[in-house]
């Protein structure tokens, strides 16, 4: 397998990937991935110095839309991901504000005690401005609520299903974990319900904040450390899932791509990991999945997520959402919401982020929809807030179906 | 995963491929390694272009004359005939109207100035570039003999011709477009058009300024700069970057605006013209509940028998297998990477190992000169009348593949002008035999 950088020899400057960046679409401060990946790729290569000969690459958001455009198999996000790294090293590593956010974890253990005051503090314009300016976190960027309670908790009190014919493993992540516990809650009982038992492997952050935002060192160890804690369950019940794109994304592919990670431990975690649609709709087409859905008289506009589509399984939540009777559902028009993880919460490119998601935003108004329904954590929150609609993960969305 | 039927490959013919299967009431899928030929094309659709070396002008009736392994002749005629039709509907219901018929070929001006013949024209490269007599011009202008009829209120005279770029963007020459023009009789000029403060202005390509022109405010302030480079001309050339999300309302309005006819040239990629024509597919794509999955090629086929019963094609961490009643192969010829060519000079099928008549050595695969004729762009897989392909024997090698467009062998695409043309007429006559029942699309 080629190594990322070396897929720059492929390039024919054809420039398909400049044609489906959001980005460069949006703001000259990006000039399209064609001239930062394969072009920039040139000046980078045998360079020792570490540095980047253009510094703007800091503006991919890392939507990966370019890559999966590409019809000569350039891996441009990628040569991307690699050079901001080198860019971010030379530079002497994170700052503050970088550093917080790509911990999610920590900032939810920090916060949860004072989960409620967190949450309040956090909802508060003077405190939003006041971070603004002290880190660089966009005072009007959404921000996920503390949970007082974590997943885990919840996990620990709930009660195994005995009457299983599958079992599988739940990487819940740290959106789940931290933030949104009711969305974990949710993959159980839809696996229940089909008789899919459910384990909790100890787990932690995957890393993917840091390695997008440019500490592949933070980053591998975290990778380290999960796949040390996952092996055991790649090999039994042999089937983890997951319900964060992102996440999902970067366990399947980001840590041999950009971390360099190509051990038995990894690559048997890699392969274990499905996204959670992807899985029922296995046990769709096994006839193994409950369509006893009761009817939801409702609109939805589905958003798939960028890094959803890096999985290379297609949308299959269109798939099981059409199970749903009485629900129509319009598929968005947008290749990515903008907000592409952390990359929306900055200063700096909150506006791109708002600009980026505007066609998406366009066309929910268009469309007045009861809801939107969305893969992944962070885009929920930028489509939330960008909107003012409720954004539902499509498993709450058949979750609820099943409940009704 | 599972689909009725999975086509691999997005360009011409798998995108039409999936929409007419859909359309006809099968469950689609379309997987692709990438996108296709419309971000590379010249925006037209080419039926038949040229023959023996010579200029095609009648490409129906030419259609008789081509091989009999042709595509044209195992797909018909009448399938030929059907797919511009479909195509001209299409395209016109999603706003990107053509001019054209299957009966005479126009010719789509390029950035070259060269005038290639084609067969159906979006609008905006549809008028007729007026060829004079090659005389001196008299007060007014003068009318060559294929003067361009009135279009709407835009007053039309006959005759000269500015070619006119916007100031800063590299993919266009107007000198040498107006030189090429020159050469096939045309009165033509080079002329050049400042473009209004954006935010584009240190790097663009036709992709940004395509945006920028999609908006009416920056369209109102171009259109000046661009009246007076085109002052005293009767039609305007202009690169291919008139707007491309609002179809070809963008390029009417500048027209009126500017008050000349603005023909659109065939420039390098990405292809605007291919640009708004991929949206409209995969508009209609969703619509009709067609998924898709780009940036991940097909690798293989499960079989069972003669039947092919799965596709696996590459993902993030492992193989997809889609299982399928029936695969249709939209993945071109060597370009497209439907097929690669080895190092002995044998050729590969990349999806399902078909078979491909290869060379004895690989430098049989080119031609003499750069821009001539190469053997290897003829390569491709052998089918039967129902597009299924064949061993060396001539029988079929699985029962429920098809081929379309640019994978077949028996005609060489970019030589003959025939891209467009061969992957609606497959992708129709695909259509016939797979949804033999059509149910009427709600």
């Amino acid at each position: 397998m080629l190594h990322v950088e070396q897929t720059a020899d492929r390039c024919i400057k054809c420039n398909v990937c400049n044609t489906v960046c959001p980005v460069s679409a949006v703001t000259d401060l990006f000039p399209g991935p064609k001239y930062e990946g394969p072009q920039g790729q040139r000046f980078r290569a045998g360079i020792d110095t570490g540095d980047s000969p253009d510094h703007s690459l800091d503006y991919c958001s890392g939507c990966g839309l370019c890559t999966q455009a590409c019809p000569e198999g350039v891996m441009v996000a990628e040569i991307n991901q690699v050079a901001r790294e080198r860019l971010v090293t030379a530079r002497g590593g994170l700052g503050l504000r970088d550093k917080l956010i790509s911990r999610p974890s920590l900032m939810g253990r920090l916060a949860r005690p004072v989960a409620p005051l967190a949450n309040l503090m956090m909802a508060a314009r003077p405190v939003r401005v006041a971070v603004e300016k002290a880190i660089g976190v966009h005072r009007a960027a959404p921000m996920p609520r503390f949970s007082g309670t974590t997943f885990r908790s919840w996990a620990r009190r709930h009660r195994a299903l005995s009457d299983a014919t599958r079992t599988v493993a739940y990487f819940h992540g740290c959106a789940v974990q931290e933030f949104e516990p009711e969305m974990g809650a949710a993959v159980v009982r839809v696996l229940e319900r089909n008789r899919v038992r459910v384990t909790f492997p100890r787990q932690a952050c995957c890393g993917l904040p840091l390695v997008s935002n440019g500490d592949f060192e933070a980053g591998r160890a975290a990778a380290v450390r999960l796949v040390g804690r996952l092996r055991a369950a790649a090999d039994d019940p042999g089937v983890i899932v997951a319900n964060s794109t992102s996440c999902g994304m970067t366990l399947k592919a980001k840590y041999r791509e950009l971390l360099g990670m190509d051990d038995a431990a990894t690559q048997a975690v890699s392969k274990a990991v499905y996204d959670i649609c992807e899985y029922l709709l296995e046990l769709a087409d096994e006839d193994a999945l409950d369509r006893s859905f009761a009817p939801l008289r409702a609109k939805a506009v589905y958003h798939p997520p960028c890094q959803l589509m890096a999985h290379g399984v297609g949308t299959p939540a269109l798939d099981l959402l059409a199970m749903v009777p009485g629900l129509e559902v319009e598929r968005s028009r947008a290749g990515c919401c903008g907000t592409a993880g952390t990359y929306g919460t900055k200063v700096e490119k909150y506006q791109i982020a708002m600009d980026v998601g505007a066609g998406l935003f366009e066309q929910v108004t268009e469309a007045r929809p009861d809801f939107v329904v969305c893969d992944s954590e962070t885009c929920r929150w930028h489509i939330a807030k960008a909107t003012g609609l409720p954004v539902y993960h499509p498993v709450q969305v058949l979750d609820r179906a099943y409940q009704v | 995963m599972r689909a009725d039927v999975v086509v691999v490959g997005a360009g011409p013919a798998g995108l039409a491929t999936a929409v007419r299967l859909a359309e006809a009431g099968r469950q689609v899928r379309v997987i692709a390694r990438g996108n296709g030929f419309t971000h590379w094309g010249a925006g037209a659709v080419d039926a038949l272009g040229r023959l023996g070396g010579e200029r095609v002008e009648r490409p129906l009736e030419a259609v008789g004359r081509l091989a009999e392994d042709h595509p044209y002749r195992l797909a018909g005629e009448a399938a030929l005939r059907d797919g511009l039709d479909w195509f001209a509907r299409f395209a016109a219901t999603a706003g990107l109207a053509h001019a054209g018929d299957p009966e005479r070929n126009r010719d789509q001006v390029t950035a070259l100035g060269v005038l290639r013949p084609t067969c159906l024209l979006p609008e905006p490269a549809a008028q007729p570039i007026p060829k004079g007599s090659g005389e001196p011009r008299g007060p007014g202008g003068f009318g060559g003999p294929q003067g361009g009829p009135p279009m709407g209120r835009v007053p039309v005279g006959r005759g000269r011709v500015a070619v006119v770029n916007f100031e800063g963007f590299r993919d266009f020459s107007p000198a040498l477009c107006a030189a090429g023009l020159r050469g096939a009789g045309v009165d033509a000029v080079p002329a050049s058009a400042p473009l209004p403060p954006w935010d584009h202005a240190r790097y663009f390509t036709a992709v940004e300024l395509a945006r920028a022109i999609d908006d009416d405010g920056f369209r109102r302030r171009l259109a000046p700069g661009l009246a007076r480079a085109a002052a005293g001309a009767d039609v305007v050339v202009v690169p291919a970057v008139l707007g491309v999300r609002g179809g070809h309302a963008p390029w009417a309005d500048l027209q009126r605006l500017v008050g000349t006819p603005l023909v659109e040239a065939a420039t390098a990629p990405p292809s605007i013209p291919g640009l708004r024509l991929f949206a409209a597919y995969r508009r209609r794509l969703d619509a009709l509940g067609v998924g898709w999955q780009f940036g991940f090629p097909a690798l293989g086929v499960e079989r069972d028998g003669d039947r092919v019963t799965a596709v696996r094609s590459e993902g993030a961490s492992r193989e997809i297998v889609m299982h399928c009643q029936e695969l249709v192969l939209a993945t071109g010829g060597v370009a497209g990477h439907g097929i690669e060519a080895n190092r002995d000079g044998t050729l590969t099928e990349v999806v399902a190992g078909l078979p491909v008549e290869g060379f004895p050595d690989r430098t049989a695969f080119l031609g003499e000169r750069f821009l001539g004729e190469h053997p290897l762009g003829a390569a491709g897989v052998r089918v039967d009348a129902e597009l299924r392909p064949m061993n060396a024997s001539g029988s079929p090698v699985h029962a429920n593949v098809r081929c379309v467009g640019g994978l077949l062998a028996g005609h060489d695409p970019t030589v003959e002008g025939s891209r467009e043309g061969v992957a609606l007429a497959t992708a129709t006559r695909t259509a016939e035999l797979l949804a033999p029942t059509p149910t009427p699309a709600t």
